[in-house]
C-alpha cells in the first residue's frame, strides 16, 4: 500500500515536513534559520525533507541521482549539488534517499564543527555508521538518548541523530495523526481484502486499486472542510470517467496534478478501470496472467516504470529486459514516459478487457479492482541488509544496478 | 529490559511501564479526532467484522498513531499481535495503552500483545520480532502488517532454512543484524524445525508499509522467492 497515491504522496511527503524540524529540534534544539542544509535524496521524503528546512529559513540545497527529480528539484528554485560540493560548509545533512552509503566516515571527518548528520530513510545504511565507529581515535559522547556527539582527533565534532536510524522518530515521534491516517485507513483496506478474499490473488505484489485510493482521500476531506465538485454528467462523459470516479486511469506513484488525463486517450484508458464494467475480477484473469515471476514479465511489470497489462507479449519482454531501468530511489519520476505508455497501451487493454466485459461481477467487501495495472514503481536498491539477506553474497559486490 | 514475556489477565506483552497507559491513552484519544479516516472504517465496517478470524502480526512503529491502527484493526475482529520496526520508535505510552486496552486496566489488562520498548537494542528488537508468531493454541498468523519488510523476510528465511534443513553459521562479515536473524531462527530450528514452514502456508497476506519494504517485495518477486500468498 505504499504506493498508494494517498500513503506515499501524502505520508512520505507531508509526514516527513511535520516530523524533521520535529527531530531536529528535540534533539538539538538549534537555529535553523540561515542554515545551509543539504537533503540527499528528492523524491517524495526529500521534497518534504526541504519544505521543512525551507519553513524554517534554511538554505537548502539537495543531492539527486535521478536526473528528472534534479530537474524538479532545479524548477523549485533548489541548487542541485554533489555532496563533495557542500561537504565542508553545511550545517546540517539529511538523508532521504532509501539506498545506501549515502555519507560515508571520510566526509563526516571534513565536516564543520558540530554540523548535525541524521537520516530519515527507512533502514540505517546511508550514513555510515560503521566506519565512523572504526575512525581512530574518535570519541563518541551521549548527549541525551539518541543524540551523540562524535569527537574527531582533530578536534571537532559532528552531531549524529538516533545512530543513523530514522531521527524522525528516534529523535521526535514520527507523523501526525492526519497524515497517518491515509497511511493506515489504506493499510486497514489492505487487510481487509486480503484476508476475506482467499484464493482470488496470486502470490505477487498488488497495488490498492485507483478507486480504493480515492475512498481514502475522500474520507479526510470533510475534517478539512474541503468541499468537492462533482462532475456532471457532460463532464464525465467527456473525459470518460464515472461521475463517482476513479477520476483517473489508475493508481500509480506519479504526483496526481501532473497525471491528469486527457480526453484524447481517457476514453480507452479509463474505461478500462471503471469498477463492474471492465473489470474482471483477480480470479477471473488468471488466465491471463503468465508463469507468475518469469522474470521478463516481472520487469515489464515492475520495471519498465509506468501502467503495463499483464499479457504474455515477449518481444516486448525482451526489449523490457535490455532497458533495465531501475536506479532511482526516488518517486514520481516517470510522468510523462507513464502517460506515453497510458496512450500506447490504452487500446490494448481496452481489445483485452473486451473479453471480459460482461463476466465481470466483482463480489466482496471491497472492490478491489484488478492488478492490471502496475504504479510507477521506481525501484529502490534496498538497503545492505536487505541485499545481504534475501540474495547472499557480499552486498558490496551486489551492482546496484540489479 | 528482560527478555521475558509478562502476562497479566491473560495478555502477553513486553514494554517499558505499563502504567504509562493513561498517558497514551489520552494520547490517542486525541489522534482519533484526527485520524478520520481510520475511524470512518470503524464505523462502516463495525457491523460485518471483515477482519473475524484475522490473526495480524504487525510490525509498525509502535507510535500513537498506530496505537489507533491497531484498536482499528481489533474493532473490525481481529486478533492481533504487535512489535516495533525500529528500536527507537515505539512510544512507550502507546505500547502501555495498547496493552491495556480501552476497557482494561494497569493491574487487568485487555487490549492487545505488544512487545517494544523505545530504545532497543538489536538483539531484543529480533527477540520481539519473534514474539509475533505464537498466538496460542498452536496457532500462528493468517496475516502481516509489515513495515521495511523484517517480518516478511524472517518468514521467508525461516522457510528457506527449514526447507534446507539447517540454519547456516554466521559469517564474520555478516552484518551483525544478519547475525542476529540466524540466531533467532537456529533458537526457533532447534525448538520446532518446521514452524516457519507450518506459519508460512498458513498466511494469506502482507500489507507493506514503506518504500524500501515494497522494493524488498519486488525484488523478492523478481527473483522467484515469494512464498506467502500476497503481498500488497
Amino acid at each position: 500500500m505504499n504506493d498508494s497515491v494517498t500513503k506515499s504522496k501524502f505520508d512520505n511527503k507531508y509526514g516527513i515536513r511535520h516530523s524533521l524540524v520535529d527531530g531536529l529540534n528535540r534533539a538539538t534544539d538549534v537555529m535553523l534559520g540561515g542554515k545551509l542544509a543539504v537533503v540527499c535524496g528528492f523524491g517524495d521524503v526529500g521534497k518534504g525533507a526541504v519544505e521543512s528546512l525551507r519553513g524554517q529559513g534554511a538554505r537548502v540545497v539537495v543531492t539527486e541521482i535521478d536526473p528528472i527529480c534534479a530537474l524538479q528539484a532545479a524548477m523549485e528554485g533548489l541548487q542541485v549539488v554533489q555532496l563533495e560540493d557542500v561537504v565542508e560548509q553545511a550545517d546540517i545533512f539529511i538523508t532521504t534517499t532509501g539506498g545506501t552509503d549515502i555519507i560515508m566516515a571520510e566526509q563526516m571527518a571534513r565536516m564543520k564543527h558540530n554540523a548535525i548528520v541524521a537520516n530519515v530513510g527507512h533502514f540505517d545504511t546511508e550514513i555510515d555508521m560503521a566506519g565512523l565507529g572504526r575512525v581512530p581515535g574518535i570519541v563518541k559522547t551521549e548527549v541525551k538518548p539518541q543524540v551523540h556527539e562524535w569527537l574527531f582527533p582533530d578536534g571537532h565534532a559532528i552531531l549524529v541523530l538516533s545512530e543513523g536510524r530514522l531521527m524522525n522518530l528516534g529523535n521526535a515521534t514520527g507523523h501526525p495523526s492526519f497524515v497517518m491516517s491515509n497511511s493506515f485507513t489504506n493499510q486497514t483496506m489492505a487487510q481487509i481484502e486480503l484476508f476475506t478474499k482467499p484464493g482470488e490473488y496470486e502470490t505477487k505484489v498488488y497495488t490498492l486499486p485507483k478507486h480504493l485510493d480515492e475512498k481514502v482521500a475522500r474520507l479526510h476531506l470533510d475534517a478539512l472542510g474541503v468541499r468537492l465538485t462533482t462532475l456532471t454528467k457532460k463532464q464525465a462523459e467527456y473525459l470518460g470517467v464515472d461521475i463517482e470516479g476513479p477520476t483517473r486511469p489508475s493508481t500509480t506513484a506519479t504526483d496526481p496534478t501532473l497525471s491528469r488525463p486527457g480526453p484524447h486517450r481517457t476514453r480507452a484508458a479509463s474505461r478500462n478501470r471503471l469498477p463492474g464494467e471492465a473489470f474482471a475480477a483477480p480470479s477471473q484473469r488468471r488466465g491471463d496472467v503468465p508463469a507468475l515471476f518469469h522474470p521478463p514479465v516481472l520487469h515489464r511489470l515492475f520495471g519498465d516504470h509506468g501502467p503495463a497489462a499483464v499479457a504474455p507479449d515477449h518481444r516486448r519482454h525482451d526489449q523490457a529486459e535490455h532497458t533495465g531501468a531501475h536506479q532511482d530511489p526516488a518517486d514520481d519520476v516517470d510522468v510523462d514516459a507513464a502517460k506515453a505508455r497510458v496512450d500506447r497501451e490504452g487500446e490494448d487493454r481496452a481489445d483485452r478487457d473486451q473479453e471480459h466485459a460482461g463476466s465481470d461481477t466483482h463480489e466482496g467487501l471491497l472492490d478491489w479492482g484488478t492488478p492490471l495495472t502496475y504504479p510507477t514503481w521506481p525501484y529502490v536498491e534496498p538497503g545492505r541488509i536487505a541485499n545481504h539477506v534475501l540474495f547472499g553474497g557480499n552486498p558490496a559486490t551486489i551492482p546496484a544496478s540489479r | 529490559m528482560s527478555l521475558s514475556i509478562q502476562k497479566l489477565n491473560g495478555v502477553e506483552f513486553a514494554v517499558r511501564d505499563l502504567s504509562l497507559a493513561d498517558f497514551g491513552r489520552h494520547q490517542m484519544r486525541l489522534a482519533e479526532q484526527e485520524m478520520p479516516g481510520l475511524m470512518a472504517i470503524r464505523q462502516e465496517f463495525a457491523e460485518q467484522q471483515p477482519l473475524r478470524g484475522a490473526r495480524v502480526a504487525g510490525s509498525l512503529h509502535m507510535t500513537i498513531q498506530t496505537a489507533v491502527l491497531i484498536e482499528t484493526l481489533v474493532a473490525l475482529g481481529a486478533q492481533v499481535r504487535w512489535v516495533s520496526c525500529n528500536i527507537f520508535s515505539t512510544q512507550d505510552e502507546a505500547a502501555a495503552a495498547v496493552v491495556v486496552g480501552p476497557e482494561g486496566t494497569t493491574e487487568a489488562p485487555s487490549g492487545t500483545p505488544v512487545f517494544a520498548w523505545k530504545g532497543e537494542t538489536l538483539e531484543e528488537y529480533w527477540w520481539c520480532t519473534m514474539q509475533l508468531f505464537d498466538f496460542g493454541d498452536g496457532q500462528g498468523p493468517n496475516m502481516i502488517v509489515d513495515d521495511g519488510g523484517d517480518v516478511t523476510l524472517l518468514v521467508h528465511k525461516g522457510v528457506e532454512f527449514e526447507t534446507a534443513g539447517a540454519v547456516p553459521e554466521a559469517q564474520a562479515e555478516d552484518h551483525e543484524e544478519y547475525q542476529l536473524i540466524l540466531e533467532s531462527l537456529r533458537v526457533s530450528f532447534a525448538d520446532d524445525a518446521k514452524r516457519f514452514t507450518r506459519l508460512a502456508a498458513g498466511i494469506r497476506g502482507v500489507s507493506e508499509e514503506t518504500t524500501n519494504g515494497v522494493g524488498r517485495l519486488y525484488r523478492l518477486a523478481r527473483e522467484g522467492g515469494c512464498s506467502s500468498r500476497r503481498s500488497t
